[in-house]
Parts: C-alpha cells; sequence; structure tokens
C-alpha cells in the first residue's frame, strides 16, 4: 500500500462533488428547518405545517435520488472515494424515504398532545426521524467501514430518541433503555472489529479491504489472519444486532412493542434495510474472498431466525409484538438472499449473473417488505387511534372533560373480531398487507420470497429453502389469525368494539372537539393506508418493471465489486 | 373472442359483487353472478368449438393455441407470461368449471335466498363474490400456459376455498375448517412450488411447450431426462423428486393421504360450494396438474407408482369411512376422497385419458349428488343426519329421481357414466407392465373399492329416500325444492346418464363416436412408456379381449350387487337407528349381520376412529408441538436486558469461535 | 513496543468492558462499560495507524469520540427520563416487556 498523497484544497473541491450528496442534504437541510420551526411555532400551527415540512423533504430528497439514478457518481476521486451514488445506494435510499413518508402520515395522533405526553415536541420528533434517515442513507451509500459505522450510529442514536419519545409511558422509556443498552453494545463489537480490520487490511474502504482479503488474507504474512477474521466476527456480530437476526434479536420484540406505533413501523422497515444495505456490501462484497468462512455461520443464523421468529410469533395476542416477531422471520429470509449471492460469486468461475439476481431479490423483497409492514402498522395505527377516540369519547360523555389516558396495553388479535363488518376496507387492506407477509401468491411477498428462494435453489442451498418453506407454512397460521379474526362476529359485549358501528372517521362524533382533529389525522393515516395496499398491488402487477429497476441497482453493485478485484 | 375473456368476466362478477353487492337486493347478485359465469361458459364453448374445428392433431403439429394477454416479468432468465393455453385438455377442465359452475350458481340464487344461518341477507352477495371469484382463478388455473401462473391460480382457488368453507363463520366449526383446508393445503401447495423451481432449475423454463427454438419445460423430454440427472438434482433423485413433489402439491389440493383430512371438515360451508369446489372441480386440480405434466411423470415409473399405491391407499381407506358415517354430507366428502383416489390411480397407471375421463364423470354425478343433498338439507331446514331422514322418495320427486340416477353413476352400475369411467381405470391398471404384480394387487383393490363405493351410495339413497320417514316431525315440512334447485339437478343427471358414452372401452365391435373421448384427449399425452398404441390399437392385442370383457362384466355386476347390497343395508340400518335393540327378522339380513355388517362395520369404524384420532390427531397434532415450542421459547424472553446482553455475549463467542479459533 | 502489546491491552479493556456489560445492575456503569468498548477500539485504532504510518486511524479516534458523546448524551437522557418515572436506574428492574 503505497500512502496516500495529500491533496490540495483546489483539488479536494474539484474532486468531492457535492451533487451526490444531494438527498442526504436536502433531507439534513429540511430536518433543520423543521426544527428550528418547531421551536418558532405555537403548537397547533406546527402540527399542521411540521408533516407537511417534513414531506417536502422526503418529496426533494427523493426527487434528488431519482436525479441521480444511472449517473453512478462518486464522492472524492473514483479510487478512493469512499462515498457513492450507485444505483444500489439510490434504490436503497427510495425504500428509507418510503418509509420516512408513510411514517411521517401516521404520526399525527402520537403528538397529540392528548396521547399522555402533554409537553411533546413536535419539530424534534419529525427532525430526529429524518436525521435518522439520513443516517440510513450514509450507510447504503459508503464504501467504507468507517463511513457504514457513522451512518449506523447516526440513524441508531435518533432511534434510541424516538423509541422513548413517549416519556411518560414506562413501556416506551423501558424501550429506549433496552435499544440504547444493547444497540450501544452491539455498536462496541462492530467498532472493534472494525478496527482489528483495519489493523489486519490496512484499510476501511470496501474495494481495498476485498483486494487485500482475496489475495492475503491480511496485509503481511506477520499479521496473523486471525486477528482478520476475528474484526469479520465482530462486523457480523455487530451488523447482525441492526439487522436483528437471531441471537442477537431479543430486543426487537420489547423494543418493537414499546416504542410509539409509528416508530415501531419506522424502525421496522428503515433500520432493517439499512442493516442488509450494510450486510450485501460488507458480507459478499468486501469479505467474498473467504466467504467459505463465514457462510456455514451465516446459515445457521439464517435458520434460527426464520424458525425462532416464526415459531414463537405463533403464540403471540398483542399484534404489535407479532409483527415484531415477524420482522425477525423476515430478517432469515432476506439473509437467505444474501447467502445465495455470496454462494453465486464463490463459484468458479463467480456467476455474477446470478449473484445479481439473488442481490436483487433482496432488494425486491425489501420493497415489499417495507410496503406490506408499514401498511400493516398504519392499519394498527389506525385501530389505536380509534380507540383512544371512543376511550376520549366515553370520558367526554362520563364527566364532560376529555382528560382520558387513552395510553394503554397494544391492541390484541382478538380486539380485532368483526372488524370486516365495521370497516371493511381497512380489513381488505389489512388481509392484504398480512397475505402477502404470509407469501401467498400472487402477492408482492410471494414473489419476494420466489425470487430469493428460486437463487437460493440455484445455488444449492435446498436445505436452506426447505427450512424457508417449512417456515412460510408456519408464518401462515399466525398472519391468519387476524385475518379469521377480522372477518368473525363480535364475541359478545364483553369486547368493547375497537371501532364504532360509524367508523373511525365518524367515531366519537358527539361533538366532542378530539372528533375534528382525530378526522384530521385519521385522514393522513387513511391515506398511509391506500398509498401502501395500492403500491404492494401495483407491485404485483408489474413484476416487469419493478424487478428489473432492483435488477438495474443491483448490477452497479455487483460490478463495482468485480472491477476492483 | 380472446381467451382472457373467461378469465375476466367472472372476475368482473366479483367486482360488481364486491364493491356494490352490499347495496343490491335479494336474488340481484346471484344473477350477476350467474349471467358472469354463463357468460364465461358461452365464450369457452365457442372456443372449443373453435379447436375442435381446426382438429387435425399430429404429434407434430398439437392442436393447442396459445394467447398472451400481458407480459408479467421477464428477469434474465426468467419471463413469465400471462397467457393462456387451449387445447384439448384445458378444454374439457374449462367446460366443467364453467359449464357445471353456472349450473351451480343458478342452484345457489334458490339454496342461499333464505339462509337461516343469515336471516339478514348481509352475507348473500359476499358467497357470490367469491364463488365468481373461484370461478376466475380456477380458469386461471386450467388455463394457464406455464406453472407459474397455474401456481397462481392455484392459491388463489385456494384462498376462495377458504372464504367460502367458512362463509358460515359464526359457526365455530366453519371458521375452525376454513383455518385447517388453509394452512394443510399451504403444506401441500409448497412442496408444488419446490417442485416448480426445481423443474426451472433443470430446463430453464416455466412454460409447459415452447414456442419455434425455445422449448418448453415438457418438450423433449428425451434431452431434458438428462439435465434431470446431471449435477446435485441428480443427486437428489433428478427428475423423480420433481415428479414427487409436484405430487405432494397435488395431494394437498386433492385430498389424498395423508393431506386429505381438511376435506371432509369442509363441508361446513355451503353445500353448493361443497359441490362446486369440492367435488367437481377445485379437487381435480390436481389430477388436471399430474395429467398435464404427463411427460414428466412418464420419464419417472418410481413415482408413478408410488401414485398409484397413494391412491388405491387413499380410495380404500375414504371408501370405507364413508361406510361408517351418517352426515349425508360427510359420506359425500369420503367418497370424493376415494373417488379422486381412483383417479390418481389412473395417474399411477399411466392412463391419464381416463384419469381425466373420471375427472369429467365425476363432476357431473358428484356435482348432483351434491346439490341433491343440499336440496334435502334444504327441505329439512338444516338437517344433515341421514338417521333422520328416510320416505322422502314420495316427497321430493325431482331430487329422489336425480339422486337415484347420480347415485347409480357413482357406484358404477352400468351403464351410467361412472360404470364406464371406473372401469376404464381400473382395467388400465390391470394392463400396466412395469412393477406388474404390485399394479395387479392395486387392481384388485381398485374392485374391492368399487364395491364398496357401490354399497356406501346405496346405503346412502335408502337411508335417505327409502324405506319410511324416521323422524315424522321433519318429514312432515319437507318440501321439494324450487325449479331453479330442480333445473340444475335434472340437467347434472343427464350427464351422469349419458356422458359415459363417450368413452366405451376399446372393444370390437364399438362405433368408433363413442371413443369420442379418448380420441379427443389422447393426442395430448405422451405414449405409456413400454407401450405403443395398448388402446388405440386394440385389434392387435386380441388377447386382451377376454380381460376388457370380463373386468366389464365384472363392473357392472360388483356395481349393481353393491347398490343393491347397500340399498338393503341402508333400510335396515335406518330401521334400527330409530329403534335400537330391534333385531330384523329378515333371514337376509341376518346374513348381513353375521358377515358382512359386523366385520365390515367393525373395520370401517376403527377406520373412522383412526381417522379421527391418528391422521386428524396428527395433523392437528404437529400444530400443537410447534404452539408448544413456541410456548416454551418465548419464555426465553425475560425482559431483562443483562439477559439480552448475555445471549448476544453468547452468540458472539459462538461465533468467533468458529470464525477466529481454528 | 510491537504494535500486539497495544492490541493485547485493547482486547483486555474490551473483555473488561463486556464482562462489565453482562455483571453490573446500574445503567450508567453499564453504559460506562460500553464506553470502555468504544475506547478499546479507539487504542486499537491508534496502534494500526502507528503500525501503518497513517494518519486514517487516528482520524477515526476523533469520529468515534464524538459518536461515544453523542450516545453519552442520549444514554444519559434516557436514564434520567427512565429514574424520573421509576426512581431507579437498576436495570433489572426494568421487565414490563416480556414474552
Amino acid at each position: 500500500m503505497t500512502p496516500q498523497q495529500p491533496l490540495t484544497l483546489e483539488q479536494l473541491t474539484q474532486a468531492h462533488n457535492l451533487a451526490v450528496l444531494a438527498p442526504e442534504l436536502s433531507l439534513t437541510l429540511f430536518a433543520l428547518a423543521v426544527l428550528l420551526a418547531g421551536a418558532f411555532f405555537p403548537d397547533a400551527a406546527q402540527r399542521r405545517l411540521l408533516p407537511l415540512l417534513a414531506l417536502c423533504g422526503v418529496a426533494v430528497a427523493a426527487a434528488g435520488t431519482a436525479a441521480l439514478w444511472n449517473k453512478n457518481q462518486v464522492f472524492g476521486p473514483p479510487d478512493s472515494a469512499v462515498y457513492v451514488a450507485d444505483n444500489f445506494a439510490l434504490f436503497f435510499k427510495w425504500i428509507f424515504l418510503i418509509g420516512l413518508g408513510v411514517a411521517i402520515l401516521i404520526s399525527g395522533r402520537f403528538l397529540d398532545p392528548r396521547s399522555g405526553d402533554s409537553h411533546t415536541v413536535i419539530g424534534e420528533y419529525y427532525g430526529l426521524m429524518m436525521l435518522s434517515t439520513v443516517g440510513m442513507m450514509f450507510v447504503s451509500g459508503g464504501r467504507d467501514l468507517l463511513v457504514m459505522f457513522l451512518g449506523i450510529e447516526t440513524l441508531s442514536i435518533a432511534l434510541y430518541v424516538l423509541a422513548g419519545f413517549a416519556r411518560r409511558r414506562l413501556m416506551s422509556n423501558e424501550a429506549a433503555l433496552k435499544y440504547f443498552l444493547l444497540g450501544a453494545f452491539a455498536s462496541g463489537f462492530l467498532l472493534y472489529g472494525i478496527a482489528l480490520v483495519y489493523y489486519a487490511v490496512g484499510s476501511t474502504a470496501f474495494p481495498q479491504i476485498a483486494e487485500v482479503v482475496a489475495g492475503g488474507p491480511t496485509r503481511s504474512p506477520q499479521i496473523s489472519p486471525t486477528i482478520l477474521y476475528l474484526g469479520l466476527a465482530l462486523l457480523v456480530i455487530g451488523l447482525s444486532f441492526k439487522a436483528a437476526l437471531v441471537p442477537f434479536h431479543q430486543w426487537t420484540p420489547d423494543v418493537y412493542e414499546g416504542a410509539p406505533t409509528p416508530v415501531t413501523a419506522f424502525m421496522a422497515v428503515g433500520a432493517k434495510a439499512a442493516a442488509f444495505a450494510a450486510l450485501l456490501r460488507v458480507l459478499p462484497g468486501a469479505f467474498g474472498a473467504v466467504s467459505a468462512l463465514w457462510h456455514p455461520i451465516l446459515l445457521a443464523i439464517a435458520v434460527l431466525t426464520m424458525s425462532v421468529g416464526n415459531i414463537v410469533a405463533i403464540t403471540q395476542d398483542s399484534l404489535k409484538r407479532m409483527l415484531a416477531y415477524s420482522s425477525v422471520a423476515h430478517a432469515g429470509y432476506l439473509l437467505m438472499g444474501v447467502l445465495a449471492a455470496a454462494s453465486a460469486n464463490r463459484q468458479i468461475p463467480p456467476q455474477s449473473d446470478a449473484a445479481q439476481n439473488a442481490t436483487a431479490g433482496v432488494m425486491f423483497y425489501l420493497v415489499a417488505y417495507a410496503l406490506m409492514n408499514m401498511g400493516a402498522f398504519a392499519i394498527l395505527v389506525y385501530l389505536e387511534n380509534a380507540r383512544a377516540n371512543n376511550a376520549v369519547a366515553s370520558e367526554i360523555a362520563r364527566t364532560g372533560s376529555d382528560s382520558a389516558d387513552s395510553e394503554d396495553a397494544n391492541i390484541r388479535v382478538d380486539e380485532l373480531n368483526g372488524l370486516a363488518w365495521r370497516e371493511p376496507l381497512a380489513a381488505a387492506a389489512m388481509t392484504v398487507f398480512l397475505l402477502s407477509l404470509a407469501g401467498i401468491p400472487p402477492t408482492a411477498g410471494f414473489f419476494g420470497k420466489l425470487y430469493i428462494f428460486r437463487e437460493a435453489m440455484g445455488q444449492g442451498l435446498l436445505g436452506l429453502v426447505l427450512v424457508g418453506v417449512l417456515n412460510t407454512v408456519i408464518s401462515v397460521y399466525y398472519y391468519l389469525r387476524p385475518v379469521v379474526a377480522m372477518y368473525s362476529q363480535p364475541s359478545g359485549a364483553a369486547d368493547a368494539p375497537l371501532v364504532s358501528s360509524e367508523g373511525a372517521l365518524g367515531a366519537a362524533g358527539t361533538g366532542a372537539a378530539g372528533a375534528l382533529r382525530a378526522t384530521s389525522f385519521s385522514l393522513s393515516v387513511t391515506l398511509a393506508i391506500v398509498l401502501c395496499a395500492v403500491a404492494v398491488i401495483a407491485m404485483v402487477v408489474l413484476q416487469a418493471v419493478v424487478f428489473p429497476w432492483a435488477h438495474e441497482a443491483s448490477a452497479i453493485q455487483a460490478s463495482s465489486q468485480v472491477t476492483r478485484l | 373472442m380472446p381467451l382472457y375473456l373467461i378469465v375476466l368476466l367472472p372476475l368482473l362478477g366479483f367486482v360488481v359483487n364486491g364493491l356494490f353487492g352490499a347495496k343490491i337486493k335479494k336474488p340481484l347478485p346471484g344473477v350477476i353472478a350467474s349471467l358472469a359465469v354463463g357468460a364465461a361458459f358461452v365464450v369457452a364453448l365457442l372456443r372449443v368449438l373453435g379447436l375442435s374445428a381446426g382438429n387435425s392433431a399430429t404429434a407434430d403439429e398439437p392442436n393447442r393455441i396459445v394467447e398472451t394477454a400481458y407480459t408479467w416479468m421477464n428477469v434474465g432468465s426468467l419471463r413469465v407470461d400471462v397467457s393462456f393455453l387451449l387445447d384439448p385438455l384445458s378444454a374439457i377442465m374449462i367446460l366443467v368449471i364453467t359449464g357445471i359452475g353456472f349450473l351451480i350458481h343458478l342452484y345457489s340464487v334458490g339454496y342461499m335466498q333464505d339462509d337461516h344461518n343469515d336471516p339478514e341477507g348481509r352475507l348473500y352477495a359476499r358467497y357470490f363474490a367469491w364463488l365468481n371469484l373461484f370461478i376466475a382463478f380456477m380458469s386461471v388455473l386450467v388455463l394457464a400456459d406455464n406453472y407459474l401462473l397455474m401456481f397462481v391460480g392455484w392459491e388463489g382457488v385456494g384462498l376462495c376455498s377458504y372464504f367460502l368453507i367458512g362463509y358460515w363463520f359464526k359457526r365455530e366449526d366453519a371458521a375452525e375448517a376454513s383455518k385447517k383446508a388453509f394452512i394443510v393445503n399451504r403444506i401441500g401447495d409448497f412442496g408444488f412450488l419446490l417442485g416448480i423451481m426445481l423443474l426451472f432449475t433443470a430446463t430453464g423454463t416455466l412454460r409447459y411447450f415452447g414456442t419455434g427454438d425455445s422449448p418448453g419445460a415438457l418438450d423433449g423430454m428425451a434431452q431434458n431426462a438428462q439435465n434431470f440427472n446431471a449435477g446435485t438434482l441428480g443427486m437428489m433423485g433428478g427428475i423423480t423428486l420433481i415428479t414427487l413433489l409436484l405430487f405432494v402439491g397435488a395431494c394437498g389440493k386433492s385430498a389424498q393421504i395423508p393431506l386429505y383430512t381438511w376435506l371432509p371438515d369442509a363441508m361446513a360451508g355451503p353445500t353448493p360450494v361443497s359441490a362446486l369446489i369440492h367435488a367437481a372441480t377445485m379437487v381435480t386440480a390436481g389430477v388436471y396438474m399430474c395429467a398435464r405434466s404427463s411427460a414428466l411423470f412418464e420419464a419417472a415409473p418410481d413415482t408413478k407408482l408410488i401414485i398409484c399405491i397413494i391412491g388405491a391407499l387413499t380410495a380404500l381407506f375414504a371408501g370405507l369411512t364413508a361406510l361408517a358415517h351418517n352426515d349425508i354430507k360427510k359420506v359425500l366428502a369420503y367418497s370424493t376422497v376415494s373417488q379422486l383416489g381412483f383417479m390418481f390411480m389412473g395417474i399411477g397407471a399411466g392412463a391419464y385419458v381416463a384419469a381425466i375421463f373420471h375427472v369429467f364423470t365425476h363432476a357431473f354425478f358428484k356435482a348432483c349428488l351434491f346439490l341433491g343433498a343440499g336440496s334435502v338439507i334444504h327441505a329439512l331446514h338444516g338437517e344433515q343426519d341421514m338417521r333422520k331422514m328416510g320416505g322422502l322418495a314420495a316427497k321430493m320427486k325431482a331430487t329422489n329421481i336425480t339422486f337415484l340416477l347420480s347415485g347409480l353413476a357413482l357406484a358404477g352400475a352400468a351403464p351410467l357414466a361412472g360404470f364406464f369411467s371406473k372401469d376404464e381405470i381400473i382395467a388400465e391398471v390391470w394392463k400396466v407392465q412395469a412393477f406388474a404384480p404390485i399394479y395387479q394387487i392395486i387392481g384388485v383393490v381398485a374392485l374391492v373399492t368399487a364395491f364398496i363405493t357401490a354399497l356406501y351410495t346405496g346405503r346412502q339413497y335408502a337411508q335417505v329416500f327409502g324405506g319410511k320417514p324416521r323422524d315424522e316431525h321433519l318429514h312432515e315440512h319437507a318440501h321439494e325444492s324450487p325449479p331453479v334447485m330442480t333445473i340444475p339437478l335434472w340437467i347434472l343427471a343427464a350427464g351422469a346418464v349419458v356422458t359415459g358414452f363417450f368413452g366405451v372401452p376399446h372393444i370390437p365391435g364399438v362405433p368408433e363416436q363413442l371413443h369420442a373421448f379418448s380420441n379427443w384427449l389422447s393426442p395430448v399425452f405422451v405414449e405409456r412408456a413400454g407401450e405403443a398404441h395398448a388402446s388405440a390399437d386394440a385389434a392387435v392385442h386380441g388377447a386382451e379381449h377376454p380381460v376388457n370383457w370380463a373386468l366389464l362384466f365384472l363392473g357392472g355386476a360388483i356395481g349393481w350387487a353393491g347398490w343393491f347390497l347397500g340399498r338393503a343395508m341402508g333400510l335396515r340400518d335406518g330401521a334400527r337407528a330409530v329403534l335400537p335393540g330391534s333385531t330384523s327378522r329378515l333371514s337376509l339380513d341376518a346374513l348381513y349381520n353375521a358377515t358382512v355388517v359386523r366385520f365390515g362395520f367393525a373395520l370401517s369404524a376403527a377406520l373412522r376412529w383412526i381417522d379421527e384420532k391418528i391422521v386428524d390427531g396428527f395433523v392437528n397434532g404437529v400444530g400443537v408441538f410447534v404452539g408448544q415450542v413456541s410456548a416454551a421459547l418465548r419464555l426465553t424472553q425475560t425482559s431483562f436486558v443483562r439477559n439480552y446482553a448475555l445471549g448476544m455475549a453468547l452468540g458472539a463467542a459462538i461465533i468467533i469461535a468458529l470464525l477466529a479459533v481454528r | 513496543m510491537p504494535t500486539t502489546y497495544y492490541l493485547a491491552i485493547s482486547a483486555v479493556l474490551f473483555i473488561i468492558g463486556v464482562l462489565g456489560v453482562l455483571v453490573r445492575r446500574n445503567a450508567i456503569i453499564i453504559f460506562m462499560c460500553i464506553e470502555m468498548m468504544f475506547n478499546a477500539a479507539n487504542l486499537a485504532f491508534v496502534a494500526a495507524a502507528r503500525d501503518l504510518k497513517q494518519m486514517n486511524g487516528q482520524v477515526f479516534v476523533f469520529f468515534v469520540m464524538v459518536v461515544a458523546a453523542a450516545e453519552v448524551a442520549v444514554g444519559l437522557a434516557i436514564i434520567v427520563a427512565l429514574f424520573r418515572n421509576r426512581e431507579s436506574v437498576d436495570v433489572d428492574e426494568v421487565n414490563l416487556l416480556k414474552y
């Protein structure tokens, strides 16, 4: 390795093309604007203005991402650029923006003063969510372990705060504390792994790591490969935590359950996608040459993740906790795609075509997962809103004041009983999301699984596919429970209906001021649900558009490694 | 008229009824749905007539039409079109689906008119919406020109079946049965999906037949066979593995051992649904799929033997179980399982024409039996216990005659439809040359099962319609169903009488027109391995005639004998049910009691016990087991941060040990 | 001194940090142990940078310090919020969410 030549200031400004950072920069600027606006406007105005401003940020960032598509620009001199805007990164940025956009839409009631947190700071809520998204973007675009680490920390630290945003609620406190302590613990592993890899390889940039590992595996014979492998192991551990893979998943159910539901939705989609962007870049990418070492380990992790996630989800009664376990299980399916990509790269000669297909499968699955999961959580928010409204209405009827503490335990599956009668469209949308999560054809989730299973099968990972298939069978059971509940009659008066017979939109219509406000954020939640449902269905019909798009995005990722090797 | 209209019309009915059904007054949603399916039938009929007009099929130029509606996905090696295939096989299936589907829609208009489970009629439109969606997906299943599209239809009909079984969701059994049907079917479906993916790995395509220079998955099996047996796939069993996986899928959908348990439970749905989905169409999808893949199955003789054995076991087992049931629909359900077993015997023997012929005739007489049973249940205000029926012949003339005709057809009484199709399968099983001894044993089993079939059918008829009324109150109020229900019964009964004559066995002296079915269908299938034109050139193989004639007479005799024996049983049985302990004075009865009844009923009661406790218990037990594992595993989620950190540290230690310490 | 010595010390620090996280019950002390893990990594970075004669590794340390500072700010805020609700920072008492 030759020591890098110092650059002059002029060279620096020429080489460092700020346009590459357009999505990140615009989102950061809007986040700051949201924070500032939160400081200057009165509460009522904030509630209307800030989500709009945040959504504008999403739109501008999405436009910036679109403008960079296929440009394949890098930040810095092409050889040593640590930050790139290849299609791979841009595709992931869209996934993050989907998550952010829907999360903003469904956050309305949570920020309502009567949700138990009268001093909730709206500006900080949206600002943190946007900054967390910036962190995710840095993970997807980073071609360097350190950039990846900084991205992960940016997204995580913001999420620690968001998980505990309902400061008065013990469950939210608990979620934040657990997420924070365990997350920082995992970051420690990750960081130490980076340090060891840096020592063994002499660089933290992925292309250099790939080069040295393929040749060495360390930079000089004096340095034992053990140090590199130790570093790799620690990296795997740290990333596994972020992706919630077994046995590093235990925080997931607790944190997902305790965090405010919109935050859970955002976390389940964005953080997971970011973790897989990192896994795809690090494992089949930088450490592809030693995949024989880590492949069996991750194979075992994938089997465990799918099985534990699905099996434990069966006995969950809280819908939110069930979705948390389901998200663990989905990480297992996704990991299967990563493994297929690595296997394909390992063949002699490397089947870069198959590797690309597998990567594209993971990315397609992530889009489907983002949409159906956000949709399911949006329904959950919708139901929680309805319940809170009913509670408020009954409180007003009883005492004439609207000081109801509507924040209580999570929605149970059997509370969905008869939803199809009161809210046929919400029930239909939830059915679409759940069937898609279960992977029943011809839903988006099915095609995601099909693409991943097919590539895994093509690489001879038949055992893994069998486990995946069996797990899918198991998962049908718990995804079907809410569907069965929704389409059956409420079992007597003991179950207070979540949604009154007039529906949530007209619920609590006894003239309370709360009803009006409920309507205004019910609208945005409804919008989110409709958007997700339409997108999930459109993904099925437009296979010929969406998959090639993911395929194109994964092509850049694969070829950038090949040229470096 | 494009083929996709056949799918689109019922889909349109589904959309209309799904969106506006709740606002339309009662009979109208049913009329809309019936019209949609009727129109689809007309389109299908016109297209099939067009197909048969151009019928000049040769091996080089098969008689088939492929129409691409939409390119669904096109990614590298994977290209899937939404395109539809019309050939003699799918022509027969689509005519059965839309034709019998139309009749059952019509019947449903009357049947669901006053639904005592849903007095307000809030569900009425939903019923027809699902029924229409079912027809649409079923049409996709049979018209698809590739396995993935077929799978979409396959899952779609499963979903509709789930919603229709659970249609009366207020009833606990209906909700449970629908869930069970759905989950048991998933097991089969994923076997099927694995099979499809392996097939794709081996052949690089999912289309059945290629166009131009790109061969399909079922073309050129001679070359493909090498692909199948090369590399990893070859080590895992190659084509045998693929066909077995496909058969696992068929097992789930077509209710074969061990995945049949959902079908008897599925009777919790409305009776027309049982007739359409669980007798005439959906459950035969597995048979259709195997017949469609005949090129694959012919290359895998081991799989065929397994299929034949499982089919025979299922047929025998379910037939015996049917004898022990007293619920009018349960008997028919087990009978369906048993008849599906016969169809798979045909598949396993490589007699695809015979199997599809049985699908065809069975669709008529079993749909008629179910609808007749529905008419009876309708007349008796929901009573399904045959021990409370009896003497209905005088009260319900149309139902009685149609039930009798289709019952005789099911029993295999010559010369009704079931006689010809069942006999054809048994004859074909006898003729198989590979593994001949095993196939001959299966042939004997098939004959025995045919006898049992006649027994329980005769018993059922006698219990329901014969003898004296056993529950006067029920009998008082019984009434014939309205014409909208009896007209479909008459049409189906006519089918049960005449369809057999399309497939008279190939014996000298029979005019060519009476082989219409096999002449129409046989070009679709590859020749049975090691056998050149065995059935077509029967004249050359003179030695077969005695066997054929013998079987024919044996089959006819078995049918009639079983029927009358069963009828006597039913009359006696019914009498005993009301007056327990009374001994019959008929000497014939005493003979039955001493031999057939005592032993036979003991056996079938034992089988019923095995069915309910062991097989069902196993299927349920797996669920319970997974549930217990789940309950145990969730306890690891202790809520203590330090435990989670410890879990992470242990996981980390293991990963470090595996990766770095070596 | 060879670089491996520094690495050995950093490994010891790291392991002490991990064990501290596992055995302590006070949230603040657990957090301090995590900081120790971070500092172990910092030491490894500096040692590696010296071995490689690069500045990169030393710059990394600054980044890590910034991250650690941010985590301190957030972490202490979370712990304070918890303390205000529960009047305790014992992590074993935080056990509402389970199974």
